[in-house]
């Protein structure tokens, strides 16, 4: 053990011990309590959630609000949606960001340095200044409330990033190995292939993952450029809370709309923060 | 086509994707900000030159109240996150049972789609129903209207922003500690430092790449805050909380006056550029490239 990393050595004063291990349960307790009540939420009678006191365990769980949302509220349509747009706009992103990535981060060339800081910029531009041209443009192209109107805006945060996350990948396997391949006949293309492209796997995974949390997250642009067709879950959830949809049914449904995040960000915890920093901190 | 180089024909299309879908709109976000827009005409832009900005700078009243709003937002939340941040990562720093499972739970409230996020505190924080006012009730205290009232709903949106992100700058602090070297703590313990001139004179200047980075990212984002807005407060009572993003949503989206919207969009956006741009100097991001 380190200086920088303490141990919980055996010869602490068992107090302290015992106090860490309180300080832990109520910083835990601060962040897990809120998805925790969602999730037991949604699982209670209403009689339960609108009872003083409440009650913190369900007495009686019931699965009802679940048959809710799927039957009555067809909660699987709206995330149908989702996963399609999501998909469209990270597989899009993903393709141009190969191209563009392999070239900043393979070549030199005149410009390299300030055209990936150019497209990492590009993040700044605040999504609602953005969302006004929008909404003349997709009007004119007859593209509001479409799966591809939506797809193609979420390239506007989804590309960069892809661009930027890829050509640290594509820097980070040596160029020596493609040459290799290169001198034994291969083209440039061919060694790309087999060789590059086969060794950044984990790479674009994690950075396709990451588009897939950030499109399916997405509200603003959802809300402001769909209408029933293309309407996403967290545009579904808004509109519940509006029509004074009751908590059960509002919670099945977040639970539903949180799950697969959670299961992603949990299947890339060890990328996530180079994804959450767009590689400034590389974990 | 092989006169282009090899990288260059590469970037194209992204570059082209980029221009259709960020420059052209950019610049037509401009040129909307000179016009005026009535959906109801045949040609509903009317230009006028820079009549919007004229009247934002100096007769908006609502604009300043959204920006002085906006910026006790951002400067509040994101720096309550940065300490608790900074205290969470050190705390859990030792070893202890359990910590591979429990670390990657604190990341799941910034995971969280952010709708969802709203939902959930609007229900804990119910007037009638909500835990959280029982409990407080229970020490006689409240019933409070945390999102509902004049005086509480900004901090309230403030406390969903920092459970929502300090996991984040939590993290960020936490990979930066791990990542720190033994020597200088060991060279700095035979001279008797203690721990706080570690903290202060070790640990901090090693973590400040990450900490920029951490200030960078979570300023950019919170300055654009709209979700748990939309979801909690709708930017009221009355005006309280009625941060930019939503305040542009409303001019644009409700009251469809898109040319003046784009122009708010625009005065905002060179506002994030001048705020980012310091950081950036800071940073050396381009050291990234070899």
């Amino acid at each position: 053990m380190t200086h920088a990393t303490p141990a919980l050595v055996p010869g602490w004063p068992r107090l302290r011990r015992i106090l860490f291990y309180v300080g832990l349960a109520a910083i835990l307790l601060w962040f897990l309590f809120p998805l925790l009540w969602m999730a037991l939420t949604s699982i209670k009678p209403p009689r339960e959630y609108y009872a003083s006191p409440p009650f913190i365990i369900p007495a009686q769980p019931t699965l009802d609000h679940y048959v809710t949302t799927i039957t009555q509220m067809s909660v699987f349509t709206q995330m149908k949606h989702s996963v399609i747009i999501a998909v469209a706009s990270t597989a899009l992103s993903l393709i141009l960001a190969c191209f563009a990535g392999y070239a900043i981060g393979r070549f030199k060339f005149a410009g390299r340095v300030d055209i990936a800081l150019w497209i990492l910029t590009l993040r700044i531009m605040p999504p609602i200044a953005m969302s006004i041209p929008y909404f003349l443009l997709l009007r004119t192209f007859g593209l509001i409330d479409t799966y591809a109107g939506l797809s193609i805006i979420y390239l506007v945060f989804n590309l960069p990033f892809a661009v930027w996350m890829l050509s640290a990948y594509f820097q980070d396997i040596p160029a020596e190995l493609e040459e290799s391949a290169m001198v034994d006949g291969c083209s440039r293309l061919r060694s790309f292939l087999i060789i590059t492209l086969p060794l950044t796997i984990p790479g674009l995974v994690s950075t396709g993952l990451f588009c897939f949390i950030s499109s399916w997250n997405e509200y603003l642009f959802a809300v402001i450029f769909t209408r029933s067709q293309a309407v996403t879950i967290p545009v579904m959830m808004s509109e519940f809370l509006y029509r004074g949809v009751e908590w059960g049914p509002l919670c099945a449904t977040a639970v539903l709309a949180v799950l697969p995040v959670f299961v992603i960000a949990l299947a890339i915890q060890r990328n996530l923060i180079r994804m959450m920093t767009f590689g400034a901190v590389k974990g | 086509m092989r006169s282009i180089p090899l990288p260059y024909l590469l970037l194209l299309p992204t570059i082209l994707v980029i221009g259709a879908t960020t420059l052209y709109p950019f610049f037509y976000a401009v040129y909307l900000s000179l016009n005026t827009y009535d959906p109801t005409l045949a040609n509903p832009l009317h230009f006028i030159g820079l009549a919007n900005y004229g009247q934002l700078l100096f007769q908006d009243l609502e604009f300043w109240h959204s920006l002085s709003v906006t910026v006790f937002f951002v400067v509040v939340a994101v720096g309550a996150e940065l300490l608790a941040g900074i205290g969470i990562a050190l705390y859990v720093n030792r070893a202890f049972v359990g910590k591979r499972f429990i670390l990657p739970l604190l990341y799941l409230p910034m995971i969280a789609t952010p709708v969802v996020v709203g939902l959930i505190w609007r229900m804990l924080l119910d007037p009638t129903y909500g835990i959280v006012n029982y409990m407080l009730g229970l020490f006689h205290l409240g019933p409070f209207l945390w999102y509902s009232s004049t005086q509480a709903a900004l901090p309230t949106l403030i406390l969903v922003d920092f459970w929502e992100w300090t996991p984040f700058l939590f993290l960020i602090v936490y990979s930066g500690l791990l990542a720190l070297p033994e020597e200088p703590f060991e060279a700095a313990s035979i001279d008797g430092a203690g721990k706080w001139a570690a903290f202060r004179y070790l640990t901090l200047p090693m973590l400040r790449p990450a900490l920029l980075v951490a200030l960078l990212i979570r300023m950019m984002d919170a300055f654009k805050v709209f979700d748990i807005v939309n979801m909690l407060t709708e930017g009221g009572p009355g005006n309280t909380t009625n941060v930019l993003t939503y305040n542009i949503y409303l001019k644009g989206f409700q009251d469809f006056d898109l040319g003046y919207a784009a122009a708010i969009s625009l005065v905002m956006f060179v506002i994030i550029l001048l705020v980012t741009r310091v950081l950036l100097r800071q940073l050396r991001w381009q050291e990234n490239f070899r």
